[in-house]
C-alpha cells in the first residue's frame, strides 16, 4: 500500500467521524421537564397537591382561586433549538415547545404554545384503505415567547378542562456550560 | 374774566399797580385764589427745575456705576447652574436607559415574556412573576367561551 492510499484511507475515516461530531455541535437540544396539572377549588383549607408534584407548591402558591392540584402528565423530554417538539396533553390539548436560541445571557429563548383540537360537528367522511385520516381542527388558544432562565420552573396556565384549570410548569435546562458565568 | 386772570398774574409777576385790586378779587373769588396758588405751585416746580445737581468728585464712581448698570445687561448668575443641571439630567437618563438594555435581569426570576397571544375570541393573556420569582403566563378566558 502506498502512502497515497494510507492518506486517502485516513481521510475516508476521519471525514465521517468529524460529520457526525459537527452535526451533534449544531443542533443542541434543550431538556424539558413539564408537569401537567388540573387546578380546581374543592374549599380545602390548605392546598392540596398529588403526593408526586407536592415540589411545585411554591410553583403554584400564587394561585389563591385553587385549593387542589392533580397530576394530569409529567413528560421529561428533550426539544431541539430550532425544531418544534409536540406533546400531548390530553385529548384536547397539545403543548409545542420550539427552542429558538440560547440568548447572551445564557437564557433560553422559546416559543410555547398550546393548541386545542376543535370537535368535529360534521359526519366524519369515511377513511378509504390505504388512505389518511383528515386532520383534526385546531386552534392556537396560546403563545408566548419567552426567555427562560435554564433549570429554573415558570408556568403557563388558565386554558379551561371540562374540570378546573390546566397549570403546566415547565422547566427548560440547557446542559451546555455557561458562555457567561 | 381773562382779564381778571391777567391782573392776578401781574401781581404775581411783581406789578405793585395792581395789587390792589388783585388782593380784592383773590379774596372774593375762590377761583381766583385758586389761580393764584396754581401760580405758586408752578414757580415752585420752576424753581425746582432749575436747580443743577452738582456731582461732587466722591460720589463720581457711584454715578458710573449707576449709568453702566443701566446700559449694560444683567449678568446671568443663573446660566451654569441650569447648564450643569440639564447635564446631569441628560447623563442620568442615559445611565438608566443603558442599565435597563444592559443589566441583567434580578437574580431570581425564573423567566422573561417577550411576547404573549391567543386566538380565543374575548379571552386576554398576561403575565407576571411571584413573589419568589415563578414568571406565570395566564389565560383569562370569559365564561362558556370554549367549547
Amino acid at each position: 500500500m502506498t502512502c497515497s492510499a494510507w492518506t486517502l484511507a485516513a481521510a475516508l475515516l476521519i471525514i465521517p467521524l468529524a460529520g457526525q461530531e459537527s452535526q451533534g455541535a449544531a443542533s443542541p437540544t434543550v431538556s424539558v421537564q413539564l408537569i401537567a396539572v388540573r387546578a380546581t377549588s374543592q374549599g380545602h383549607e390548605k392546598a392540596q397537591f398529588d403526593s408526586n408534584i407536592a415540589f411545585i407548591r411554591e410553583t403554584v402558591e400564587d394561585l389563591k382561586q385553587f385549593d387542589d392540584f392533580r397530576k394530569l402528565k409529567s413528560v421529561n423530554t428533550t426539544a431541539p433549538y430550532g425544531k418544534e417538539t409536540k406533546v400531548l396533553l390530553d385529548d384536547r390539548y397539545t403543548l409545542l415547545i420550539h427552542p429558538i436560541e440560547r440568548d447572551s445571557l445564557d437564557r433560553i429563548r422559546c416559543d410555547v404554545r398550546v393548541q386545542m383540537r376543535l370537535p368535529d360537528n360534521e359526519a366524519k367522511p369515511s377513511t378509504q384503505p390505504g388512505q389518511q385520516a383528515p386532520s383534526p381542527r385546531l386552534k392556537e388558544v396560546l403563545r408566548c415567547t419567552l426567555l427562560a432562565v435554564s433549570g429554573k420552573s415558570f408556568k403557563v396556565g388558565g386554558l379551561k378542562l371540562d374540570e378546573g384549570q390546566l397549570v403546566l410548569v415547565l422547566t427548560l435546562t440547557d446542559e451546555r456550560p455557561a458562555e457567561n458565568p | 374774566m381773562n382779564r381778571k386772570l391777567r391782573t392776578i398774574e401781574r401781581w404775581f409777576d411783581g406789578a405793585t399797580a395792581d395789587e390792589a385790586e388783585a388782593q380784592t378779587l383773590v379774596a372774593g373769588k375762590p377761583e381766583y385764589a385758586a389761580h393764584l396758588e396754581a401760580l405758586k405751585l408752578l414757580r415752585t416746580g420752576a424753581r425746582s427745575l432749575a436747580q443743577q445737581e452738582v456731582i461732587e468728585p466722591a460720589q463720581f464712581p457711584a454715578f458710573m456705576a449707576g449709568i453702566r448698570e443701566r446700559l449694560e445687561p444683567a449678568p446671568r448668575h443663573h446660566r451654569g447652574v441650569w447648564a450643569l443641571a440639564s447635564a446631569v439630567a441628560a447623563s442620568l437618563i442615559a445611565a438608566i436607559a443603558i442599565y435597563m438594555m444592559a443589566a441583567p435581569p434580578p437574580e431570581n426570576i425564573s423567566a422573561e415574556v417577550e411576547q404573549v397571544g391567543t386566538t380565543i375570541e374575548g379571552a386576554e393573556v398576561g403575565y407576571y412573576n411571584t413573589d419568589n420569582g415563578t414568571m406565570t403566563v395566564w389565560v383569562d378566558i370569559p365564561e362558556g367561551d370554549l367549547p
